[in-house]
């Protein structure tokens, strides 16, 4: 490894100054970001086992490019989730190829039948926000991934997609008051925002 | 209010959210709802197949200590051995890993050690860009082959020689050829200031050396600039300092079961062997100062008077 992670992340990932191979710093890379990477993932596409597959590439592009991070250049975390955000962009740029399926997948929302997996699982909650996080504009989707599911901050946001933290902070509120009104539409409750 | 106003109050109050606490201000009924949908959207995790994140963990940290196994076979632990063996003679209680050890029992036995060599790494530091050291835990030989007369001569030929193990394929090299090939190399200087005419990096040398020790040998090898070794005698043990240029074709990885430690010299990370010396990567150029004899805080004395 060109560039020792451990030296860029430490002192939040160098706790024991025995674990320092590659695998050992990746396997902490891994467990620390694992879920937010999914989770931020699972925000902005429809599919689980999609989701599951973009998180393992961004994991191996991050075995991939570490030599190119540059600390000085931005925080580890935003470093990452840069490399998430552009899995997803192409993800998406790749599904406009193949419409039929992306149609078939907006039936299945507009439906509101839950996916095998979120039926198995039973988590009403969790099937109503995918539900309403698909009606989102990409833009309000991606910074609400960002900000919930990533755990990034608004500052880190601003950065990463280059725009000022006050219109991510807008953009934040705008969007959680549209998926309110999403959410209350769906339980039968008109009542307007 | 303005809706920026109302977004950035709001704002306040989600990052109270997302650290666990509860909002400081209370907002309205509007506004409340919001907090809630927040903290919904704080704790919806959808990544709750643990197989498959297993599945995944495994995966990937598998080809993580492939690729561990192959820089480390790859990064001139040979190259050192072969270029600079001097530096290796110095290192006496150097020990040993992968090749290296294989070196050391030729001729005539080839231990192969385990195939999953990453797992006997106890500590690595990477000095720079391209240097690092790493420390190994002692390695049980896994295997041991007689060396055929025809693989021997093979080696007093061409100096190495790659054998197919039940582990993979393992280098063998022959410790007499790179002594024999690093002697027909060197070159003598006259002093610093010979050498640093054909240096391909600034030489520099300790301005703070030990009562008694002086400057008696400086050297080179032909045809490059990129490495200069200086050599320091006194009362006690020789002092020596290896300086290289570090780039793609110089990097290294210096092995050794001996304990490294974390220091920190001219405000970068060295790595301190006790007993042998100080190794660090500044400015582009590696130094090993070795000062068998010396304290740590003797040689971290010496190498902070670098210039």
């Amino acid at each position: 490894m060109e560039k020792d992670l451990a030296v860029y992340l430490r002192p939040e990932l160098y706790m024991d100054k025995k674990t320092v191979t590659d695998t050992e710093i990746f396997a902490q890379i891994f467990d620390r970001f694992y879920k937010r990477i999914y989770n931020y993932i699972r925000y902005r596409i429809d599919s689980p086992e999609e989701a599951e597959d973009l998180s393992s590439q961004v994991f191996e592009q991050v075995l991939r490019k570490y030599d190119t991070y540059r600390p000085e250049k931005a925080p580890f975390e935003v470093w990452l989730f840069a490399i998430a955000h552009n899995a997803v962009t192409d993800y998406h740029r790749k599904r406009k190829h193949s419409l039929w399926l992306s149609l078939d997948k907006v039936k299945e929302l507009i439906s509101g039948r839950p996916t095998p997996e979120e039926a198995c699982l039973g988590e009403e909650n969790r099937h109503e926000l995918c539900l309403a996080l698909a009606k989102l504009g990409d833009r309000e989707r991606n910074i609400i991934a960002m900000r919930f599911a990533a755990n990034l901050k608004n500052r880190e946001i601003a950065s990463l997609l280059g725009i000022s933290e006050s219109n991510v902070g807008i953009i934040v509120y705008r969007s959680l008051r549209q998926l309110r009104e999403i959410l209350s539409t769906r339980e039968g409750n008109h009542e307007r925002v | 209010m303005n809706e920026y106003k109302e977004a950035e109050l709001f704002n306040q109050s989600l990052d109270e959210i997302m650290e666990g606490k509860t909002p400081s201000k209370p907002g309205d009924y509007v506004d409340q709802q919001l907090f809630q949908l927040a903290a919904m959207l704080k704790g919806s995790d959808f990544s709750r197949d643990n197989i498959a994140q297993a599945r995944m963990r495994h995966k990937l940290l598998n080809r993580c200590r492939e690729k561990d196994f192959r820089n480390y076979e790859k990064e001139s632990i040979m190259k050192r051995f072969f270029e600079h063996h001097r530096t290796v003679t110095v290192f006496g209680s150097l020990a040993l890993i992968f090749m290296l050890t294989l070196t050391l029992v030729f001729p005539g036995t080839v231990t192969a050690v385990a195939d999953n060599v990453g797992y006997n790494i106890a500590k690595m530091l990477k000095l720079g860009k391209y240097s690092a050291v790493v420390q190994v835990k002692d390695t049980t030989p896994a295997e041991k082959k007689e060396l055929t007369e025809e693989q021997k001569e093979q080696m007093r030929k061409e100096g190495s020689i790659t054998i197919k193990t039940e582990n993979g394929e393992v280098k063998v090299s022959n410790p007499d050829y790179a002594e024999q090939k690093k002697d027909e190399n060197i070159v003598n200087y006259a002093s610093i200031e010979e050498a640093q005419k054909i240096a391909s990096f600034k030489i520099q040398a300790p301005a703070c050396l030990p009562a008694g020790y002086e400057l008696k040998e400086v050297e080179g090898y032909k045809g490059s600039g990129d490495y200069i070794n200086l050599y320091f005698k006194g009362n006690g043990k020789d002092i020596i300092v290896f300086e290289r240029i570090m780039n793609e074709n110089t990097q290294f990885t210096y092995a050794t079961n001996g304990e490294v430690q974390e220091v920190r010299v001219n405000g970068t990370t060295a790595a301190w062997e006790p007993g042998i010396g100080l190794m660090w990567e500044k400015d582009g150029v590696s130094f090993d100062l070795i000062c068998k004899g010396f304290s740590q805080d003797e040689a971290i004395k010496m190498a902070n008077s670098f210039k």
